[in-house]
Formats: C-alpha cells, sequence, structure tokens
C-alpha cells in the first residue's frame, strides 16, 4: 500500500496546516526557553518511499542529536525533533551555561536539557494538533539518541509505517536568531489510521 | 574503482566484480551480504523486518523471503552456491525499546535462513544501540562498517 495514492491536494493542505500549526506551537514554546527569537519556515510535507528516504536528506550521515517523542492517544505517531551538532551544543549552553565539547559525550545534565527542549517542543506541537482537531492525543516518555541523521529518521519512518511502503513526515525548519546560523528540524510521522482520524474529524474523507 | 550502487531500506542488488554496494543508516535493519568468492558476483539486501505475512507485499523487505529472492538472481548471474560466504551487520536498537526488539528478531531471522541454505556466516557486527552505514566491495569481499564514534567522528571497522 502507498501514501501517495491516496492522498490528494486537499488533503495535503490539510497536513500542511498540522505544521503550521503544531510547530508555530514548538517555536514559541523553544522562543521561551531561550529567550531568542525563533523563525520558522512554512512546513513540507514529504511523502517518501521508505527506500528513497537517504534521498530526501543532505548528508545522511551527519552525526545529529534527535528527541524522539511517541504520540499516544486516539490518533498516535511519533515526532522527532532534531538538531545539529553545532546547535546542540549552544542550545545547551543558553540554558546551563557550558558549552559541551563533544556531542556523543554528554553528561547527564546536559543531555536531560537537550532531551527536555525536545519534549516541550514536540508536547506542545501535539496539544496544538489535540486542540485543532479536537482528538484525545498525548505524550509518551521521550528518548534522546545521539546518531547518524538517516538512521534515525529510517528508524522513525519504519516504526510508524505499518504495513505502508511509504510515509509521511511533515516537517518544519526552525531558525534561531543568534551570532550563528542554529537550526532544527521538528518532524511528526502520522500513524496511517490516526490520519483517517484527523481527516474524518476535519470533515474531508 | 567500479561502479558504486546505494540500495535503500526493503532493496537488494546484485552485482558483478567489480562494483561497491552501499547502504546507509541501518538502525534495526541488517544488511546482508553474500559473495560467490570464486566468481566474484555478490548481493547486498537491507532486510527491514523478519518474515512476511501474506504475499501481496514487496517482498524484499523481509529476511524471508528476502535473502532468497537476492540468492535466486545471484545464481542467475553465475554464481555457486557451494562458494558463497556472508557477512552481516544491523540489528541495533536504537531507541532502547522494551520487550520488542525488532533488531534482534531481525538478526535472528537472517542467520537461520542463511543456515537453511547451507550459506556459511563468515563476518557479524550486530546488535550494541549505534546505527550503522556499510560498504561492500564485492572484489575483496570487505566489509566496512561505519558507526558514530568518540569525539563526533564516525569510526570505520573492517569485517
Amino acid at each position: 500500500m502507498r501514501w501517495k495514492d491516496q492522498l490528494n491536494d486537499m488533503k495535503l493542505d490539510v497536513l500542511k496546516e498540522i505544521g503550521n500549526i503544531g510547530g508555530g506551537n514548538a517555536a514559541t514554546a523553544l522562543s521561551n526557553m531561550i529567550e531568542k527569537n525563533v523563525d520558522i519556515e512554512v512546513p513540507k510535507v514529504h511523502v517518501v518511499g521508505l527506500s528513497d528516504i537517504y534521498k530526501i536528506l543532505r548528508d545522511p550521515e551527519e552525526i545529529s542529536a534527535s528527541t524522539v517523542v511517541p504520540i499516544k492517544g486516539e490518533a498516535p505517531g511519533k515526532m522527532l525533533m532534531i538538531f545539529d551538532s553545532e546547535s546542540s551544543k549552544r542550545l545547551i549552553s543558553f540554558l546551563i551555561g557550558k558549552k559541551p565539547e563533544d556531542l556523543t559525550e554528554l553528561d547527564e545534565m546536559q543531555s536531560s536539557v537537550l532531551k527536555e527542549i525536545g519534549n516541550i517542543m514536540c508536547s506542545s506541537y501535539v496539544i496544538a494538533l489535540s486542540t485543532f482537531t479536537s482528538l484525545f492525543m498525548e505524550t509518551d516518555v521521550p528518548i534522546l539518541v545521539i546518531d547518524m541523521l538517516g538512521a534515525v529518521i529510517a528508524e522513525t519512518s519504519i516504526l510508524s509505517s505499518e504495513e505502508y511502503d511509504d510515509v509521511i513526515m511533515i516537517e518544519n525548519i526552525l531558525k534561531i536568531k543568534d551570532s550563528e546560523n542554529l537550526s532544527g528540524f521538528l518532524t511528526m510521522f502520522p500513524q496511517h489510521g490516526s490520519l483517517k482520524k484527523i481527516f474524518s474529524k476535519l470533515g474531508i474523507s | 574503482m567500479g561502479n558504486k550502487i546505494i540500495i535503500g531500506i526493503g532493496e537488494y542488488a546484485v552485482a558483478n566484480n567489480p562494483s561497491i554496494i552501499i547502504t546507509l543508516g541501518l538502525g534495526s535493519c541488517v544488511g546482508v551480504c553474500v559473495r560467490d568468492k570464486r566468481n566474484r558476483i555478490g548481493g547486498m539486501i537491507h532486510v527491514m523486518l523478519p518474515e512476511a505475512k501474506d504475499k501481496l507485499k514487496k517482498m524484499s523487505k523481509y529476511a524471508d523471503p528476502g535473502i532468497k529472492l537476492m540468492i535466486d538472481e545471484m545464481v542467475k548471474k553465475g554464481a555457486n552456491l557451494r562458494n558463497f560466504e556472508a557477512k552481516i551487520a544491523g540489528g541495533a536498537s536504537m531507541f532502547q525499546t522494551k520487550g520488542f526488539d525488532v533488531g534482534k528478531r531481525n538478526v535472528e531471522k537472517t542467520k537461520e535462513v542463511l543456515r537453511s541454505l547451507h550459506i556459511p556466516l563468515i563476518a557479524e557486527d550486530t546488535g550494541k544501540n549505534r546505527a550503522r552505514s556499510i560498504e561492500f566491495h564485492i572484489e575483496t569481499g570487505d566489509l566496512f562498517v561505519k558507526k558514530v564514534g568518540g569525539k563526533e567522528k564516525i569510526e570505520i571497522i573492517k569485517l
């Protein structure tokens, strides 16, 4: 089965709107935490075949920090908040002062700060989505993974693809106003049953 | 340098010497590399799940029957089952999930399929929680495994 054959322009617009609402809330949450301006780009909806995932990434082997947040409730799915190495280290320094040297060797404090940033952003997204759709949703325990970007995205896709051969990603790019260019990718992976519920709740079937 | 072939999740490729087959981002997936060491014909499959429950789906996603499909294609290209040897990498548990460990099940099923085909497994790098990218050189049979090591460097090991 493929998502590609089941989505029309109207449904794609709904997915983009989910990205707008959720991503906007998450960006506000981040901005409040670090007391800096956070810009958000127009969300992109990717419908990609599982075997083509590595093709949409600029550098699949880039080491980055990802917080994986499972969504539970009436419309389950997964959320990923990904920051590249430099952005992760700067974020940690904004909140606890000292900038870590090595992303692969964070101490407990540093990694929990990073995990909590991801968690708060993903939860804000999910709360907004839950309100927008009036479906009950909540987030489960977050996991911080520091590894190759491509693998984290592939693994999350596999977990949310179920029997489908492709996966939907609603992607938001966040830019943080700072002396350096910091950015993050916030991505939601809905499961297929969840999307059907969301669409029918919004009167599109 | 021969040509480089990149395969994605749930795909396989069969190639003659000299070629390099690559796959990126193996998490719980397993990269199964099989090579006829005399005729230098090799194949790699990126296995995503252990077993296909019904026959309507993309079969190369599964260890069973995906590995067999790849072996059949190698034999069609002139490889001889008696010269086969295998190396595998992957099957990590990246998200430390409790209970259902797909990576481990993928590795177990892969080994079971290889055993049933009488293909000796000569090297493996499986399990743990790090993702892997792999490069399989058909000419030498070398399998290079890339993982995130200390100091934010990618470390490469040769199997």
